[in-house]
């Protein structure tokens, strides 16, 4: 059996209640596009090379951290560091409640790529009868104190506070080399913190997913053998804790663990 | 006074009293009156709400549009405001619908289409129009209190009628509850109470965040709710509290400094003023037709569509008759994502189509049209059927409409919540939805 856990944080640039799910800049809810942003997506984005990253904001990039063979860490493993990845534009499915509670929003469509050094973990949620795309509902929300530290938001009480300090400083930085549209997107953030004060910061409560990955729609490259291991076609189980929102960065805290059946090779053996 | 009268002849009535001059205070002592003077607060809640909501879709979004970067902002935290103010409405007109259910009403959420000019049944005229300078004043004009009039906006009062502002209506509201309530009570008749509505028709507060609904018990718990919305409205006279009156003269004062230093600065797209797809009997003149050969106008009777399909979905979850907790539920969720996510950005769509056969002349709006009789069987089974009926309708022309021109990108989105508010009713259908 391997064991990923991964965690970082993600960018998810969507409208909050009661804006409608598709409006494109945020008016009535918790979440803007400014000036100079492109119109909202709702496209979770794990990798900082795809987020448009606020600034200040938070560092993106869901990698795995820890890998374990049948119970054992390995900290030499090829995919430590490996990025954890959403195919295919998943976002959260809700259509202000019409579809999905808020607390319950699938993510849609689920397709996970974990990749490195030639090394590929890639699965399709998919019904195992017909073929298609499954939607599957967070299993709701889980308190997670851990959470505050691990993502480094710290304490939520000051973190209004903290975020508006850090926008000054970058607007009274004359070294920012900041354009006329940065100045103005940084002053509406500042004024969106101030009026909604301590409303929509980072707290650790998350939705949980949990996900059982079944059938054709796999792909499992390793021809250097790096994996250590012959990851087996039978279920992968996937479990997702997606929390701590930052509704002024436009991001999360992800964290979770893939755990396939797998067959040690001839590496792992000798380590 | 005949105790059985028609609703027909109760809105008559209390259209004749409202042309009794000002000078004259409103005052309710009968239940009659107080359900009279109920039905006309829900109606004017519903009213003041698409106005605004109206003049917030109006407004433009981005540099494209012909904005500057701090313009742009700027208008967007003017449109955040209005639709704050708009959702206020909603839940006044909530607790409204529960002051009505308490003391034996059944909330009506018929009302005239728009236009409607100022006359002595409505204190200021209804429009349909974009943000603008006049069109502030007149938002301002309806949620002014009584004594800011001469100085605030001297000059475009009405002629005095026995509730000018929408305040004074409340407050009359207020002072008849108590007055009822203590004439029953002198009387020592135990059979007589004012507040005879089914505790299980009231609306519950937990709609949404920030969707304050009052529940309705007693004279207390009503003047409680009626003296929030009051002050949501006119604000307190030490001005301490945000009110939509202080929120509006705030966005006039901006919008009137942004032209000064930007005179060819235009908040809002070129929309017309009160679209309709039709003309409507009971619309006053001033309605500007959408013409058919503009895909405006097929949007436009969709949004219409839907929009009335809604209110039967609200006049049903505030009388229920017999439908069961779920079905209940279903309504609750099935109306606010309506508003939300389905007429809410079909209406932001609608402001960016030609309201003309010329692709280059002025935009459409929302009409916000009721084409029929929005009355529903009082068997539950029935009327869950027919809300159901509308609503797969609704999400076929949406699908079809989006199919016949690729540039409704947002339609494409819509039809898939179309599609799950269809199916929510539809197995609650299947489920039978009603006490059985």
């Amino acid at each position: 059996m391997i064991k990923l856990t991964f965690s970082g944080w993600f960018e998810c640039r969507l409208s909050t209640d009661p804006d409608p799910t598709d409006e494109p800049r945020g008016v009535s809810g918790w979440t803007y596009a400014v000036v100079g942003e492109p119109d909202f997506d709702r496209v979770i984005r794990t990798m900082p090379a795809e987020a448009v990253k606020r600034r200040p904001g938070q560092s993106i990039g869901v990698t795995v951290r820890r890998v374990e063979l049948d119970g054992k860490e390995d900290v030499s493993h090829v995919l430590r560091g490996a990025p954890f990845v959403l195919l295919d534009g998943a976002s959260f499915e809700g259509r202000n409640t019409l579809a999905n509670p808020a607390t319950e929003e699938p993510i849609f469509p689920f397709h996970l790529l974990i990749e490195k050094e030639g090394v590929r973990l890639r699965r399709e949620y998919r019904d195992l009868q017909t073929g298609e795309l499954r939607i599957q509902r967070a299993a709701g929300v889980l308190f997670d104190p851990a959470a505050l530290a691990e993502s480094g938001v710290g304490d939520p009480d000051t973190f209004v506070a903290r975020r508006i300090g850090a926008i000054e400083a970058l607007l009274g930085d004359p070294r920012a080399g900041l354009t006329s549209t940065q100045r103005i997107a940084l002053e509406a953030r500042r004024g969106q913190l101030q009026r909604r004060g301590n409303g929509p910061v980072p707290l650790p409560f998350g939705m949980k997913y949990h996900y059982v990955l079944e059938g054709p729609w796999v792909e499992v490259r390793d021809p250097q053998r790096k994996l250590k291991a012959t990851v087996d076609l039978g279920p992968w189980i996937i479990d997702l804790w997606l929390g701590c929102w930052d509704a002024d960065a436009l991001c999360g805290y992800l964290k979770g663990t893939l755990i396939a059946p797998s067959t040690p090779n001839e590496l792992a053996r000798k380590d | 006074m005949n105790k059985f009268r028609s609703s027909m002849t109760r809105r008559a009535t209390a259209m004749a009293k409202s042309a009794v001059a000002s000078d004259e205070p409103l005052v309710i002592d009968t239940r009659e009156e107080l359900l009279d003077a109920l039905t006309e607060a829900v109606r004017i809640e519903h009213v003041l709400m698409l106005q605004y909501l109206y003049a917030a879709f109006s407004i433009k979004r981005s540099t494209s549009e012909g904005l500057t970067d701090a313009q742009q902002e700027k208008t967007r935290d003017w449109e955040r405001r209005i639709l704050e103010i708009a959702l206020d409405e909603m839940t006044h007109l909530g607790t409204a619908c529960n002051l009505l259910s308490a003391v034996g009403g059944r909330p009506d959420f018929t009302r005239p289409n728009f236009p409607q000019a100022a006359s002595p049944w409505y204190p200021f005229p209804f429009e349909l129009a974009k943000l603008s300078d006049p069109c502030l004043v007149r938002f301002i004009r309806a949620e002014s209190p009584p004594s800011a009039q001469a100085a605030a906006l001297e000059g475009i009062a009405p002629d005095p009628l026995s509730f000018s502002y929408v305040g004074d209506l409340y407050r009359a509201i207020a002072a008849g509850f108590e007055t009822i309530d203590a004439a029953f009570a002198r009387s020592g008749d135990p059979r007589k109470r004012l507040f005879i509505g089914r505790p299980e028709a009231q609306a519950p507060t937990g709609w949404a965040l920030n969707f304050k609904i009052f529940t309705i018990t007693d004279v207390a718990s009503a003047k409680a709710a009626i003296d929030y919305i009051v002050r949501q409205g006119e604000g307190t006279a030490s001005g301490s509290e945000p009110s939509h009156y202080g929120t509006f003269r705030g966005i006039l004062a901006e919008l009137r400094q942004a032209r000064q230093q930007d005179p060819s600065f235009e908040p809002a797209r070129d929309v017309v003023s009160n679209p309709s797809t039709r003309p409507e009997r009971d619309a006053a003149a001033g309605a500007t037709i959408i013409a058919e050969s503009s895909i405006a106008h097929p949007v436009a009777e969709l949004l219409s569509h839907t929009y009335s399909t809604m209110l039967m979905m609200l006049s049903t979850y505030f009388d229920p008759a017999g439908e069961a907790t779920e079905a209940r539920a279903t309504l609750q969720i099935c109306s606010r994502g309506l508003m939300s996510g389905i007429v809410r950005p079909i209406a932001e769509v609608l402001s960016t189509l030609p309201a003309t056969a010329d692709d280059r002349g002025p935009r459409a709006g929302a009409p916000f049209e009721i084409y029929g009789d929005l009355g529903l069987p009082a068997y539950a089974p029935g009327r869950l059927a027919i809300i159901a009926e509308r609503l797969e309708i609704e999400a076929n022309e949406c699908k079809r409409l989006a199919e016949l021109d690729p540039g409704l990108t947002r339609l494409r989105f819509l039809a898939g919540n179309y599609a799950s508010a269809s199916a929510r009713l539809a197995s609650l259908l299947a489920g039978g939805g009603s006490i059985p």
